[in-house]
C-alpha cells in the first residue's frame, strides 16, 4: 500500500545495441535508485514490458529519458515547429523531431537541460564553457549567468581522445571567431568514466576543467525527481498531444503528495500532462472526429500576445470591411427607395398631366370649366356648355362609362356636368 | 496545416474560425448585395437621367424648398401660394389664363424631375376665378 503512494521515476535510454533501465524511490532526501537493468535491442518487447510494469506497479510515476540526438542547437526562440525545452530563461535547446517510438516515456531531456540544471547555479559573468559527455558525444555550450551564447555537439565516435580535445579546442577558437572571448574556465560532466580524455583535454587546453561524473540515470532521476525541475526543461514535443485519462494519477498532485514540493509557478504549459508522449494521438489512428476537434481546440498558450494581435488583424479587417459595406448597403438602400418613389411620382404626374390635357383639349370652344377635379382615377367636371353634343361626344370618346348631364339655364346658357373614372 | 492551428491560442483560433465565418456569412453576401444594388439603382438613375434630359433639366431633383418653388413658379404663372401643412405636405394654388394650361401640364409633368415629391392622390383641382383659372393641389415630399 505504501509502495502505491510512492513517488517513482523510471529511466532509460539507448546506446548502442543495449536498452539501459533504472528506477528509483524519490524521497524528501532525494532519490533511492534501484539495480540496473539492462536489455538486448531484441528485447525490446521484454524491456517495454517491464516498463510497464513498473508503472503499474506504482501510482505515481514518470518515465524519463534522454535525447541523444546530435542535431540540438541552443536558441534563443522558440521554434513552433520543432521539438523543445526551454533551459534558460531566454534559451531554447530544439531539435528537429522527435523519435517517440513505442517505449513508454513521458520526460524527455536534453542534454544541454541537463548541463544546464547541473552547472546553473556556478554561472556568473565570465564565460564559461560547459561540455557534456553523453553516449560518445560532446554537448557543449558556452554560457554565462544570463544566456548561453553558443552550442555545439561533436561527435568522437572513432576518435583518439587527442583528437576529441583537438575538436573541443576548435570548437573554442570558432567562438572565438565569432565573439571574440575565449571561455575563461570549462566545467564538464562526463557519464561515462573516461580519465584519459580528461587528462588529454587538460593538456591540450590549458585550462582548469572541473570535470564531475554521473550516469545518464542519476542524471535523469535528478532531473525528474521535481516538478519545478522537470516541467520547465522537458522537451515538449510540438506534436500536438492530447490529455487522455490514464491509469496513472496526474503527475503534477502526485510530485506535490510524494515530496511536498513548492508549487510550480510556471505557466499551465508547464503540465506534466501534456507530454505523454507514448500516447499522442498522432501515433496512432483511431482518432474519433470529436478527439480531432478537441485537438485543434486544445489550449496551448504558447502564443505571444503580438501573434494574437496578428491573429485579430484578418477579423478586424472583415469587420471593417463588412461594416463599411453594410453601412453603404444602407445608404444605396435609402437612394434607390427615393430614386424608386421619384420614378414613380413622375409616372403619374405624366398621366396625370395627359388627363388634364385632355379635359381642357375637350373643352375647347364648346365649353369653359367652373370648377374640375382631375386625377388618375376620376374625372368630374363643372361648366358652361356652347356645344353639347361636340363636347359630349369628344368626353365619350375619352371616357367610356361617363355620365354626361346638362342643365339650362336662366340666362339662356346651359350648364354641364360630367363625371367619370379614368 | 493542422498541426500549426494547433499550436495556436485559443484566442487565435477563435480569431481565425470567426474571420472565416464572417467572410463567407456575412461579408461576401453583403458585398455582393451591395453591388446587386448599386447595379440596380444606377439602371433607375440612368432611366430617370433619361426623362429629365428629354424635358432639357440637367439638374438632379432637389428636395422641395419653398421659395425656390414659389420663385420657380411665379416665373410661368401668377398668383402662386404655397401653405405649408403637417408631415411634410404643402397646398400649391396657381393662378393661371387659359392660354397657359398646357404649360401648367408640363410644369405638372415635371414636377418630380424637379422636386422630391408627389402629387396627393394625383389629383388637381380647378376652379374658374373671375378672368384666370386656379389651380390647386397638394404636394408630399418622399
Amino acid at each position: 500500500m505504501r509502495n502505491q503512494q510512492q513517488y517513482v521515476t523510471i529511466t532509460h535510454y539507448k546506446e548502442r545495441e543495449f536498452y539501459f533501465l533504472n528506477h528509483a524511490l524519490q524521497t524528501h532526501d532525494g532519490f533511492i535508485s534501484k539495480e540496473l537493468e539492462q536489455f538486448h535491442e531484441t528485447e525490446k518487447d521484454k524491456f517495454i514490458e517491464r516498463i510497464r510494469l513498473l508503472q503499474s506497479e506504482n501510482s505515481y510515476t514518470q518515465v524519463a529519458s534522454i535525447s541523444l540526438a546530435t542535431n540540438q542547437t541552443v536558441t534563443e526562440e522558440e521554434d513552433k515547429n520543432r521539438v523543445s525545452a526551454k533551459i534558460f530563461n531566454n534559451n531554447y535547446v530544439v531539435q528537429e523531431k522527435m523519435d517517440i517510438g513505442n517505449i513508454p516515456t513521458t520526460l524527455y531531456f536534453s542534454p544541454f537541460a541537463i548541463l544546464y540544471e547541473e552547472y546553473r547555479k556556478k554561472l556568473d559573468s565570465k564565460l564559461t564553457l560547459i561540455i557534456g559527455l553523453f553516449d560518445r558525444k560532446l554537448y557543449m555550450m558556452f554560457a554565462t549567468e544570463d544566456k548561453i551564447h553558443q552550442s555545439w555537439v561533436i561527435g568522437t565516435r572513432g576518435l583518439t581522445e587527442k583528437q576529441i580535445a583537438d575538436r573541443v579546442y576548435k570548437s573554442m577558437k570558432a567562438y572565438y571567431k565569432i565573439s571574440y572571448k575565449f571561455a575563461d574556465h570549462i566545467e564538464m560532466l562526463v557519464t561515462d568514466d573516461s580519465p584519459k580524455l580528461l587528462k588529454v583535454l587538460r593538456e591540450e587546453l590549458s585550462l582548469s576543467i572541473l570535470p564531475t561524473q554521473n550516469s545518464i540515470h542519476n542524471l535523469l532521476h535528478h532531473m525528474s525527481g521535481e516538478q519545478s525541475r522537470a516541467s520547465s526543461s522537458y522537451i515538449r514535443s510540438s506534436l500536438a498531444t492530447t490529455r487522455h485519462s490514464t491509469p496513472h494519477k496526474s503527475i503534477k498532485n502526485d510530485l506535490l503528495d510524494a515530496n511536498d514540493f513548492i508549487a510550480i509557478q510556471n505557466d499551465a504549459m508547464d503540465n506534466l500532462e501534456d507530454i505523454k508522449l507514448n500516447e499522442s494521438p498522432l501515433s496512432g489512428t483511431s482518432l474519433s472526429f470529436m478527439d480531432k476537434i478537441k485537438l485543434l481546440f486544445s489550449n496551448k498558450k504558447g502564443d505571444s500576445s503580438g501573434k494574437q494581435f496578428l491573429s485579430l488583424i484578418p477579423l478586424l479587417f472583415i469587420l471593417g470591411a463588412g461594416t463599411y459595406y453594410s453601412m453603404e448597403n444602407d445608404k444605396l438602400l435609402k437612394d434607390i427607395i427615393v430614386t424608386e418613389s421619384q420614378s414613380y411620382s413622375q409616372t403619374n404626374n405624366t398621366l396625370l398631366a395627359m388627363n388634364s390635357n385632355d379635359v381642357f383639349s375637350a373643352m375647347g370652344k364648346n365649353a369653359e370649366l367652373k370648377n374640375a377635379t382631375i386625377s388618375n382615377s376620376k374625372v368630374e367636371l363643372k361648366g358652361v356648355v356652347w356645344g353639347i353634343e361636340p363636347l359630349r361626344n369628344t368626353l365619350n370618346e375619352l371616357y367610356n362609362d361617363g355620365e354626361f348631364i346638362i342643365k339650362p339655364l336662366e340666362n339662356f346658357m346651359t350648364e354641364f356636368s360630367f363625371k367619370s373614372k379614368v | 496545416m493542422s498541426l500549426k492551428f494547433t499550436s495556436l491560442s485559443l484566442i487565435s483560433k477563435l480569431a481565425i474560425i470567426l474571420s472565416f465565418l464572417a467572410l463567407f456569412l456575412w461579408l461576401i453576401p453583403n458585398v455582393v448585395n451591395y453591388y446587386e444594388n448599386l447595379n440596380q439603382f444606377t439602371s433607375k438613375k440612368s432611366s430617370l437621367q433619361e426623362v429629365n434630359l428629354k424635358h432639357g433639366i440637367t439638374q438632379n431633383a432637389q428636395k422641395f424648398n419653398e421659395k425656390e418653388f414659389k420663385s420657380l413658379a411665379t416665373t410661368l404663372f401668377a398668383n402662386v401660394t404655397v401653405t405649408s401643412m403637417a408631415k411634410g405636405k404643402h397646398h400649391i394654388t396657381i393662378g393661371l389664363e387659359k392660354e397657359k394650361i398646357k404649360i401648367f401640364n408640363t410644369f405638372i409633368e415635371t414636377l418630380a424631375l424637379r422636386y422630391l415629391v408627389s402629387i396627393e392622390n394625383n389629383e388637381l383641382q380647378f376652379e374658374k376665378k373671375e378672368k384666370l383659372l386656379e389651380a390647386s393641389f397638394i404636394i408630399e415630399e418622399f
